[in-house]
């Protein structure tokens, strides 16, 4: 305890007191005191605009309820006396919220104490939209950074939509021709009408409790502002903020747009854009894999031709030397040709020489043998000369005897002996007398 | 093994395949074990039966299924 208790006993320091005695440190009940009357007097009676959350009435009537936008929350309360401002204290009503702050000492809590509440948002239907729009951006719920990613792989999926109609159908053919592998289940709902977004957030509900989907589709075809009014409905939209699946907006066309969109981790323009987003993963894993197979095809392709030329060369080596054998064949066939040829010069040589040889032989021969004729005729005529019947043709006659001896002497024959008389041209007989 | 690990063993054995230091009986056994892979993966992908089912309980009951066929027009 300090001397400034006597003398303030409510625990309020006056802030020339504080900057006066700054030195000395303040009690508890001393700050908060003096913050408390700060707060309560210098500030007095505020609006603030935020969306109820947590209400809690406690045993003696009075509600305490938070009072929050995307990053502050505020602690209020309505005493019990306020009965027609209790009426609006409920969860999730975005309010105009009139009253004043104050500290409770025990916890050093700040709370709103609140007089009167209005309903923030009135007007027409768009109006209304954009005031939620508007309400539930203030809560955050429209974050980027709370959005959450779609799993890589999505082997599952919840769709609430009507079960008859063109956008199931779409989105069974977009899925079954790019994902056929891809489960399918269908959540039916109404897609329009009174009770459609309570009906639609029950199934988003209902689905997360299920479990086991890798994202749930609330899918719509097109339609009129009214007509897509559900998915902006508070159930709807607090419904897809609650869930803890990843859930693709996929209402109306492009064009429009409902709460649902906005407060969905993924927009998809229409239903059958939503079935390409789910099944792009699936699709692009059928593309890696025709992409590998092709690719693992294509070098298998290239080993193998390797090989095979591999092969191939060898059986180039046996061409080769199949080549070179006949190149040697050729070889020596031409070298047999060429030893035939020189041969046959040889061969014409020496029938020319031989053809000489014997013209030379036959010259030889013929020159020795007519020197041989001239030399017989020669000695013919020396015969013929010595002849004797070559003087008888010179008028000389030969005797010879009876005999036919010639007679050389006179002696030799005797009176009668026959003779024969041989003349140059004929004989003739004699008888001899003495 | 996940489809994600099939996938990647894949890419290994096109490493493999595409190493020209891998011989031909090695990429011949490589090949035969992509060759079981793809099978497999393509049992997964491409010839599967759809499985498409609809809730047949209402919003607030417990969720109880059935084949769904779309109506035929």
């Amino acid at each position: 305890m300090n001397k400034y208790n006597d003398n303030f006993t409510d625990g309020f320091l006056p802030l020339e007191i504080i900057e006066r005695e700054k030195e000395r440190p303040l009690s508890v009940t001393e700050a908060s005191r003096t913050v408390k009357r700060y707060v309560h007097d210098e500030i007095g009676t505020l609006s603030v605009l935020g969306e109820i959350s947590s209400a809690r009435p406690n045993s003696s009537g009075h509600v305490y309820f938070d009072l929050k936008d995307s990053n502050a929350t505020i602690g209020a309360v309505v005493w019990r006396s306020y009965t027609s401002t209790l009426k609006h204290v409920r969860d999730g009503a975005l309010v105009v919220a009139t009253g004043t702050f104050d500290i409770y000492e025990k916890t050093g809590k700040l709370t709103f104490i609140v007089t009167s509440i209005k309903e923030a948002g009135e007007g027409g239907v768009k109006k209304k939209l954009e005031e939620r729009k508007r309400y539930y951006e203030s809560l955050g719920w429209f974050d980027p950074s709370i959005k959450k990613r779609l799993p890589d792989t999505i082997s599952s999926i919840a769709i609430v939509t009507s079960a008859t109609g063109a956008v199931i159908h779409d989105m069974l053919d977009v899925t079954g021709r790019r994902a056929p592998s891809i489960k399918i289940t269908l959540y039916p709902s109404p897609v329009q009408g009174e009770n459609a977004g309570e009906i639609i957030a029950a199934r988003i509900r209902q689905a997360n409790a299920q479990g086991g989907y890798d994202v749930i589709i609330v899918a719509r075809g097109g339609g009129s502002q009214e007509d897509l009014m559900p998915y902006s409905t508070d159930p709807v939209v607090q419904a897809i903020h609650e869930s803890q699946t990843p859930v693709i907006s996929a209402v109306g066309h492009e064009s429009d747009w409902s709460l649902s969109d906005y407060v969905a981790d993924v927009r998809a323009g229409t239903p059958s854009i939503a079935a390409e987003l789910v099944t792009a993963t699936m699709l692009k894993r059928r593309e890696a894999f025709r992409t590998i197979i092709e690719s693992i095809n294509s070098a298998m392709n290239y080993k193998t031709n390797i090989a095979t030329m591999r092969l191939k060369s060898s059986g180039d080596i046996e061409t080769l030397l199949r080549r070179k054998a006949e190149n040697m064949y050729n070889s020596v066939a031409m070298a047999g040709q060429g030893l035939d040829s020189f041969m046959a010069i040889k061969r014409d040589a020496a029938r020319g020489k031989l053809s000489t040889l014997k013209v030379e032989i036959k010259a030889n021969a013929e020159a020795i043998f007519g020197n041989t004729k001239m030399k017989f005729s020669s000695v013919s005529k020396e015969l013929e000369a010595l002849s004797p019947y070559a003087v008888l043709s010179r008028g000389y006659s030969m005797v010879t005897d009876h005999n036919g001896k010639v007679v050389k002497n006179a002696l030799d024959v005797k009176g009668g002996d026959h003779i024969r008389i041989k003349t140059g041209a004929g004989d003739f007989g004699a008888v001899v007398e003495i | 093994m996940t489809f994600e690990e099939k996938l990647k063993r894949l890419e290994e054995i096109n490493g493999f395949l595409k190493d020209p230091a891998t011989g031909l009986d090695k990429a011949i056994e490589l090949y035969e074990e992509g060759a079981k892979i793809k099978k497999d993966l393509e049992q997964s992908l491409e010839n599967v039966e759809r499985r498409i089912e609809k809730v047949i309980t209402g919003e607030n009951e417990p969720v109880k299924t059935e084949p769904f066929q779309l109506p035929v027009f």
